[in-house]
């Protein structure tokens, strides 16, 4: 007990027990064991955690696309740019005979430009996971909040930045009329598929590319080569390697099940289709558990 | 009725690892461990590696204000990130009962190109408040922020004391039950700083736990009840505030050990032997001579003589320029000699500087310097606060004149 005087003193009183508001204090244990061998306690934890992080995720959602427009002239034009080079210079080749697509009766703009939207679409979704942990580095190790809060917020910067260009491709196509069809509007699915394929992917490859900076280098470097393994744009390759690559892209059966529903062309396939999605559910628990465990092993390498 | 401990540290433990390499990799392999569930206990260290905690045991009860104090690199800022849930221990157990708040690096998360309202709302959010707690609490934290007029403005036209008003602000006022300071409340004016000690004063009156990490004795003297002292990782020293500050300050003193080895300048003159006692009683008289050796014949020179607080700041300053003396120093050797006829300080260990300058133009050259320590022993039970231990006369029960009343 102090007897001195300070000037401080004036702003003390008696000790009052417990909480002034007579509340439960929330109690949180930190042992060197690993959650998993507890998994009720991990399952409850993480689930609290997510309710908790779903706000947290649109506010940082908010604040980073706020902020990365806010200093620029063009907007929201930055984010469309990118695809309509591509789809330009894709579409300058094949006026020049260069290259040679069978696109049906899908104009080749429309479908450049709607195999390149959706190819963002994953390549954002990937690379979300790590970039969030990268740009949010220096609360992370600060501030203890829950981890899912950052995945959420990818996602909803993703679908925020493809909303955006999914209207100039519905332009595009009643501007080149092209033929949209009614089953438009299940886009949804394979929309979603392509998120939480990309957003799961990136995610088991977060921790290891928030230690070691090859993660990112090698996604940099494998998004070109993948692309053109992809029916992006052009059409499944009919015979040869190629051919046999892409039969087995996981990404292949959503683009062919987008374009069937957006414009009637080529089928739907079922089996690939259901094999990713499936898959894709399966682990995604399994990720996200394992992106909240090894979050305070990655801290302590973080800011070393 | 909680009377449980609002923090409880028992027997823990904390590794690091020295090289970046190495540390990586052990992060894989830790990442295996966490997921096969074999967890990161862990007693021996693999190599490269360090004890930055070792078996660390401490409580912190509500309403108490412990300290921590210790070396740069003595294990504070880790423990406070063990607590804060952010890292996890290599052995031991930490039990945390309620919310906690970490005022480190205030700001952090905050963007830049959003405005002092924008990063209040994300910054509330992240402390895990909700849209409508923020809106009931954002006039507060404005008001207490001060920043009323600039709240519009982007937060990269801030200075960095402006950021840590309105981080502190915003930590404040979402109703932690634990405080983790860690030395922030440095940044800011003196008024704000005090400004913030009121605040935090009137959270450990409601029930609120503090661990204070501070370079600054008198920060740590006048703010907490008991003090941890680490060092390298261990607790050397636990108990009441006034003896371990004591005991670390005579170890702050005896580390800043007597040197005359500096040179500073060209080396044309030189500090040569310092004359002075090394233990005085408050009030004493002090005598020192000091003998320098020089090259050559100074023009103008000024001879400074400073005593330092642990805590470094200066608490007596002389020097021939202000005290209106002449002072010649000429080739060969010079000894000068200075009198206090009373030092009336703190007990304590102070450092005193002797230096030697010599006008040139307009600029002031350091000729050399030369450093001493001397310490004020404790005469009666004097723990008050402050440098000087004077003794005024106390009167209660003045009568006061009307008109002096009324003004």
């Amino acid at each position: 007990m102090r007897t001195k005087s300070s000037w401080l003193a004036t702003a003390r009183a008696e000790p009052s027990p417990g909480f002034p508001d007579g509340r439960e204090p929330p109690t949180r244990v930190y042992t060197p064991e690993s959650p998993v061998r507890h998994p009720v306690a991990l399952i409850r934890h993480a689930l609290r955690d997510l309710r908790i992080a779903r706000g947290l995720a649109w506010r940082l959602a908010a604040r980073d696309i706020s902020a990365q427009y806010r200093q620029t002239l063009l907007g929201y034009f930055w984010t469309l740019l990118p695809s309509l080079m591509i789809t330009f210079v894709w579409v300058t080749l094949e006026r020049a005979n260069v290259v040679q697509v069978s696109t049906g009766s899908i104009p080749y703009a429309v479908f450049a430009l709607s195999g390149v939207i959706f190819w963002s679409l994953f390549i954002d979704s990937l690379n979300a996971p790590l970039n969030q942990l990268s740009q949010n580095k220096s609360m992370i190790v600060r501030v203890q909040f829950p981890p899912e809060a950052l995945l959420v917020s990818g996602v909803i910067q993703v679908a925020f930045s493809f909303a955006i260009k999914f209207a100039l491709l519905l332009v595009v196509a009643a501007a080149l009329s092209a033929p949209l069809q009614w089953t438009a509007p299940l886009i949804v699915i394979p929309t979603a598929a392509f998120v939480a394929f990309g957003t799961i992917v990136g995610t088991f490859l977060a921790p290891l590319g928030a230690l070691y900076k090859d993660v990112q280098q090698g996604l940099t470097a494998i998004v070109m080569p993948l692309m053109f393994l992809t029916p992006v744009i052009y059409p499944t390759a009919p015979v040869g390697i190629a051919a046999t690559i892409m039969r087995y892209n996981p990404l292949t059966p959503i683009f062919e099940l987008t374009r069937y529903l957006l414009f009637g062309e080529g089928g739907v396939p079922y089996t690939g289709f259901a094999i990713v999605s499936g898959g894709t559910l399966a682990v995604a628990a399994f990720g996200w558990l394992l992106f909240r465990l090894v979050m305070p092993l990655l801290i302590e390498r973080m800011d070393a | 009725m909680h009377t449980e401990p609002a923090i409880s540290v028992s027997s823990v433990s904390k590794r690091y690892c020295r090289s970046l390499k190495k540390s990586l990799w052990y992060g894989i392999r830790d990442i295996g461990n966490e997921l096969t569930g074999r967890g990161q206990q862990a007693d021996v260290l693999r190599k490269a590696e360090f004890w930055a905690l070792d078996d660390i045991s401490l409580d912190v009860g509500r309403s108490e204000c412990v300290g921590l104090v210790g070396h740069n690199g003595a294990g504070k800022t880790t423990l406070l990130k063990l607590i804060n849930g952010l890292v996890k221990p290599s052995s031991g157990r930490i039990t945390v009962r309620g919310s906690v708040r970490a005022l480190i690096a205030l700001g952090a998360g905050f963007n830049p190109v959003l405005t002092g309202r924008e990063n209040i709302r994300v910054a509330s959010a992240v402390l895990g408040f909700s849209e409508q707690e923020t809106k009931a609490q954002f006039e507060e934290i404005v008001d207490f922020s001060e920043l009323e007029e600039f709240i519009d403005a982007p937060v990269q036209t801030y200075s960095s004391g402006m950021v840590a008003r309105l981080g502190f602000a915003v930590a404040v006022h979402t109703r932690p039950d634990i405080l983790l300071v860690d030395e922030v409340l440095a940044v800011g004016d003196l008024r704000f700083g005090m400004k913030c000690f009121q605040k935090i004063g009137s959270f450990r009156s409601e029930g609120g736990a503090i661990l204070l990490v501070s370079h600054n004795p008198y920060t740590i003297r006048s703010n907490c009840d008991r003090v941890v002292w680490l060092e390298h990782g261990k607790v050397r020293e636990v108990g009441d505030v006034n003896e371990v500050c004591d005991a670390y300050e005579l170890h702050m003193g005896q580390e800043a050990a007597p040197s005359l080895q500096h040179r500073y300048g060209d080396g044309a003159l030189r500090v040569s032997h310092i004359e002075c006692p090394t233990e005085i009683a408050s009030g004493d008289g002090l005598s020192i001579r000091v003998t320098l050796e020089s090259d050559r014949t100074l023009v103008d020179p000024i001879i400074q003589v400073s005593f330092t607080a642990p805590g470094g700041q200066h608490v007596v300053v002389n020097d021939t320029l202000t005290d209106g003396v002449d002072m010649a120093i000429e080739r060969g050797s010079n000894v000068f000699a200075l009198d206090y006829p009373s030092l009336p300080l703190r007990p304590g260990v102070y450092t005193f500087n002797v230096s030697v300058s010599e006008q040139y133009m307009t600029n002031l050259q350091l000729m050399d310097l030369g450093i001493g320590r001397i310490e004020v022993r404790r005469e009666r039970d004097d723990h008050g606060a402050g440098f000087l231990a004077l003794a005024p006369n106390w009167q209660a029960g003045v009568a006061v004149a009307r008109d002096e009343a009324t003004r």
